[in-house]
C-alpha cells in the first residue's frame, strides 16, 4: 500500500500512546515510591508536588516522543504493511522492547562503579533487543491471536490515561506557576 | 543567569575597596586530625602549615554535623542541626532560616559567588539562589563540562535541580533514573562522551565527586585553576566579593595523582581502637590502606592550595581579603569503620580545620578553646560590620570580637533518620565542654541509650572511655545535653 493511503487512526494512536504512558508513568511512579519515604523526612507538600509536576511533564513528553517514533517506524520500516491490521501491535512491541531494555539496563547498572560497564555493554544489549523485537514482530505478523492480545493490552492500558492526563495537566500548572513566580 | 564577573568589571583592584573581600574555601571531608598542622605524624599539609603562619589557627574547631548537609547548613546559618533542621542526607534548611546566610545578609555590599562540587551543599545554596550573583553548577571545571562553567537558571532552581538532575535524569544513584527513556538516553550519551575519565596523571582514574544522582569526574588542578580564575575575575568588580568555594576533595573516593602515589610508604601504624558501641567490621590493614590514600589526596590538595594562595598573593588579593580554610566534616579510619556519618562522632569525624587569614596578617595566632562551625557565620558578619540575626547558636570567634571561653558547650549531631519536621528522638549527639566530650546514642536500633565520655585534652585519640568510671559526671553532662535537645525540639515544634 502506498504511503498516501496511510491514515492516522485516532483510536489506534490513543492505544499506542496509552501503552507508552502505562510503562513510562508506572516506572516513574514506582521509582518515586522508593524515594518518597526519604523525601517525606525533609520536603514540604508543595515541594513534593513540584517534583511530581516535573515528573508528569517529562513522562508526557516521553510518551509523545515514543508515539512519534513508532509512527515514523511505521512509515519507514513497515511501509509495505501500511493500512493492514497490526499497527498497534507493532508499536506495542517496539515500545515494549525499547523501554524494557532501557529499564533493565538502568536497573542493572546503577552505581558509579558500573558506569564503565554500562557503556561497554551497550552495543550487545541493544543487539539482543533488536533480535527480540524482530522475532516478536515476525510472530505478531503471522499469529493473529497474539496480535489481538497486544491490541487488547494497549486498549486496556489506555484507560489509565484518565488518571495520567489530568495529573499531567496539574503538574504543568504547578511547574509553570513555580517557574513564573 | 547571573552576571559574569567580567560583565561588571571596573578597573579597580581589591586593595582599593573599602570593605574586605571574603573567600571561604571548604575542602570536603578534611579532618583536622590528618593535618600535620595539628600534629599528624605524616607531613600532609606543608602549604597549609605555611598559610597558618600568617593566620589564626583554631585547634579545637568542631563541625556541628558529621556529613555534608548538616555540617554545611550549620556553617552557613550559624545554627545547630536541631535548629536549622537540615538533618537528613540531602535535606534542606527550614524555610524560616533560609535567609540566615551570608549570601542574603551581605547582599547590599558584596558580589556573591558560589561554587560547590557537592550537590548536597549546592542544594542548600539553591534554597536561596537569588541571593547569589554568580552560581556555578557542581560540574563546573570538571571533565563533564570540558572546563566550561555552567550557570544555573534561577527560577525554581532548587526543585528543578532536585527533580531533573537527581531524580529523572541522574547520572547514577542508589535508584535508577525515574525517566526511563530520556533519563536512559542522557546517561548513555554523557557516559559515551566522557569515558574513559582516566588521565595519564591519574592512573587509577580521575577523582570523582559521587554525588547523589550526579557523577562528576574532575581533575584537582583544573578545578583549582578554575577557582583562581573565578576569584581573580570577581576581584575586578566594583564591589568586594564573598566567594564560597566548596570542593569535593579529599572526599572519597581517594584518587591522588600519580606523583603522589608513592608518598607515605612509611612505618606509621595507628593505634587500634575499640568502639564500645556501633563497632565496624573493617580490618586494620584495609583501614590503613584507605587512610594512606586519603593522606596522599590531602597532600596533593595541599599543593594545589599552596599554588592557589601564591596566585592570590601575587595578584595582591591577600591585602584586602579574608581567606578562610575549613571543612564541612572530617573522616574516620578506625574502630572498624571508615568515612563519615553513620552516627560516628569521634574526633577525626567532627574536628575540622579552621584557619583564617586576615588582610595583611603577618603573624600567627592560636585559639585553643573549643569552637564550632556555627560560629563562622556570625564572625563573617561581624568582620564587615553587619548585625547578626537574633537567636543564633553560634557566637563570634575569639580573636574577632568574641571571648575565648573554655566552658562553652560545643555540639555535634547526627540525626539523619529523623523527620526534619518532628522531634529528634533517634540520634548520635556529642557535646564538648572544656576538656570533656560526651557522646550519646539515643533511640538507635539495638541501642536505646548509651554514653561514651572522653577527656580529649589528655586523650585526644579517645582511647579511654571514662563513662563507666564516672557515672555522676556522665549524668551531669547528659542532663545538659538533653536539656539543649529538648529545648530545641520545643522551639522547632512551636515554629
Amino acid at each position: 500500500m502506498r504511503p498516501s493511503t496511510w491514515r492516522l487512526q485516532q483510536t489506534e494512536l490513543l492505544a499506542v500512546f496509552g501503552f507508552a504512558a502505562f510503562l513510562v508513568y508506572s516506572w516513574s511512579i514506582v521509582i518515586s515510591f522508593y524515594e518518597l519515604p526519604s523525601w517525606l523526612h525533609y520536603l514540604s507538600l508543595t515541594q513534593l508536588a513540584a517534583i511530581y509536576g516535573y515528573m508528569f511533564i517529562v513522562d508526557f513528553a516521553e510518551c509523545l516522543l515514543l508515539l512519534v517514533a513508532t509512527q515514523a517506524a511505521e512509515l519507514l520500516l513497515f511501509r509495505p504493511l501500511l493500512g493492514s491490521p497490526g499497527s498497534v501491535a507493532r508499536s506495542v512491541i517496539l515500545i515494549g522492547v525499547f523501554l524494557g531494555t532501557a529499564m533493565l539496563r538502568l536497573v542493572r547498572f546503577e552505581y558509579f562503579s558500573e558506569l564503565e560497564m554500562f557503556v561497554q555493554s551497550e552495543v550487545g544489549w541493544w543487539a539482543v533487543a533488536v533480535v527480540v523485537a524482530g522475532t516478536a514482530l515476525t510472530v505478531v505478523h503471522r499469529a493473529e491471536p497474539i496480535r489481538r492480545l497486544l491490541e487488547g493490552l494497549a486498549d486496556r492500558t489506555a484507560v489509565l490515561l484518565i488518571a495520567y492526563l489530568p495529573l499531567t495537566a496539574i503538574g504543568g500548572i504547578i511547574v509553570m506557576a513555580r517557574s513564573l513566580a | 543567569m547571573g552576571a559574569t564577573p567580567m560583565g561588571r568589571a571596573r578597573a579597580s583592584v581589591a586593595s582599593e575597596q573599602r570593605l574586605p573581600n571574603i573567600l571561604v574555601l571548604v575542602l570536603d571531608a578534611l579532618s583536622a586530625f590528618h593535618l600535620s598542622l595539628h600534629g599528624y605524624p605524616r607531613r600532609t599539609s606543608p602549604n597549609i602549615d605555611s598559610f597558618a603562619e600568617e593566620s589564626t589557627v583554631f585547634h579545637s574547631h568542631y563541625s556541628a554535623g558529621n556529613f555534608t548537609t548538616s555540617g554545611t547548613a550549620s556553617m552557613l546559618t550559624g545554627l545547630l542541626p536541631w535548629s536549622h533542621r537540615a538533618i537528613n542526607h540531602g535535606g534542606l534548611v527550614r524555610e524560616t532560616y533560609v535567609r540566615n546566610s551570608p549570601f542574603a545578609l551581605l547582599a547590599s555590599d558584596f558580589f556573591r559567588l558560589s561554587f560547590t562540587q557537592n550537590t548536597w551543599a549546592h542544594r542548600l545554596i539553591l534554597q536561596d539562589a537569588e541571593m547569589v550573583d554568580r552560581l556555578l553548577q557542581p560540574a563546573s571545571y570538571s571533565l563533564l563540562t570540558d572546563g566550561h562553567p555552567l550557570e544555573e537558571r534561577r527560577a525554581d532552581s532548587l526543585m528543578r535541580s532536585f527533580a531533573l538532575d537527581e531524580f529523572l535524569f541522574p547520572m547514577q544513584g542508589e535508584l535508577p533514573a525515574a525517566s526511563s527513556m530520556l533519563g536512559y538516553l542522557r546517561r548513555s550519551r554523557t557516559l559515551r562522551r566522557q569515558l574513559p575519565t582516566s588521565s595519564p596523571r591519574y592512573p587509577k582514574g580521575a577523582p570523582e565527586a559521587i554525588n547523589p544522582g550526579a557523577w562528576i569526574p574532575y581533575l584537582n588542578e583544573q578545578v583549582f585553576d578554575g577557582v583562581v580564575a573565578e576569584v581573580q575575575a570577581t576581584s575586578m568588580l566594583d564591589r568586594p566579593f564573598l566567594a564560597y568555594i566548596h570542593l569535593w576533595s579529599p572526599h572519597f573516593p581517594y584518587r591522588p595523582r600519580s606523583d603522589y602515589r608513592s608518598l607515605f610508604r612509611d612505618e606509621f601504624v595507628p593505634t587500634p581502637k575499640r568502639a564500645p558501641y556501633l563497632p565496624g567490621a573493617l580490618s586494620e590493614d584495609w583501614l590503613l590502606n584507605q587512610r594512606t590514600l586519603y593522606d596522599r589526596q590531602i597532600r596533593q590538595l595541599d599543593d594545589e592550595f599552596g599554588e592557589m594562595m601564591a596566585h592570590l598573593r601575587s595578584a595582591g588579593l591577600l591585602r584586602n581579603t579574608y581567606v578562610i580554610l575549613t571543612s564541612d566534616h572530617g573522616e574516620l579510619f578506625e574502630r572498624g569503620f571508615y568515612g563519615h556519618g553513620l552516627r560516628r562522632l569521634y574526633e577525626p569525624v567532627v574536628r575540622i580545620p579552621l584557619i583564617i587569614h586576615e588582610p595583611g596578617q603577618r603573624a600567627r595566632r592560636e585559639v585553643w578553646s573549643p569552637t564550632s562551625n556555627v560560629d563562622l557565620f556570625p564572625t563573617l558578619l561581624s568582620l564587615v560590620g553587619v548585625m547578626a540575626p537574633p537567636k543564633l547558636d553560634g557566637s563570634i570567634l575569639p580573636p574577632f570580637g568574641g571571648d575565648e571561653t573554655w566552658d562553652r558547650p560545643v555540639f555535634s549531631a547526627d540525626a539523619a533518620t529523623n523527620s526534619a519536621a518532628s522531634d529528634i528522638k533517634h540520634a548520635a549527639l556529642c557535646m564538648r565542654q572544656g576538656a570533656l566530650k560526651l557522646i550519646a546514642y539515643l533511640g538507635l536500633p539495638g541501642l536505646d541509650e548509651a554514653y561514651e565520655l572522653y577527656d580529649v585534652e589528655e586523650d585526644p585519640g579517645e582511647e579511654n572511655d571514662l563513662a563507666q568510671a564516672n557515672p555522676a559526671l556522665v549524668e551531669r553532662l547528659r542532663g545538659q545535653l538533653l536539656d539543649h535537645l529538648s529545648q530545641a525540639n520545643r522551639v522547632a515544634r512551636s515554629s
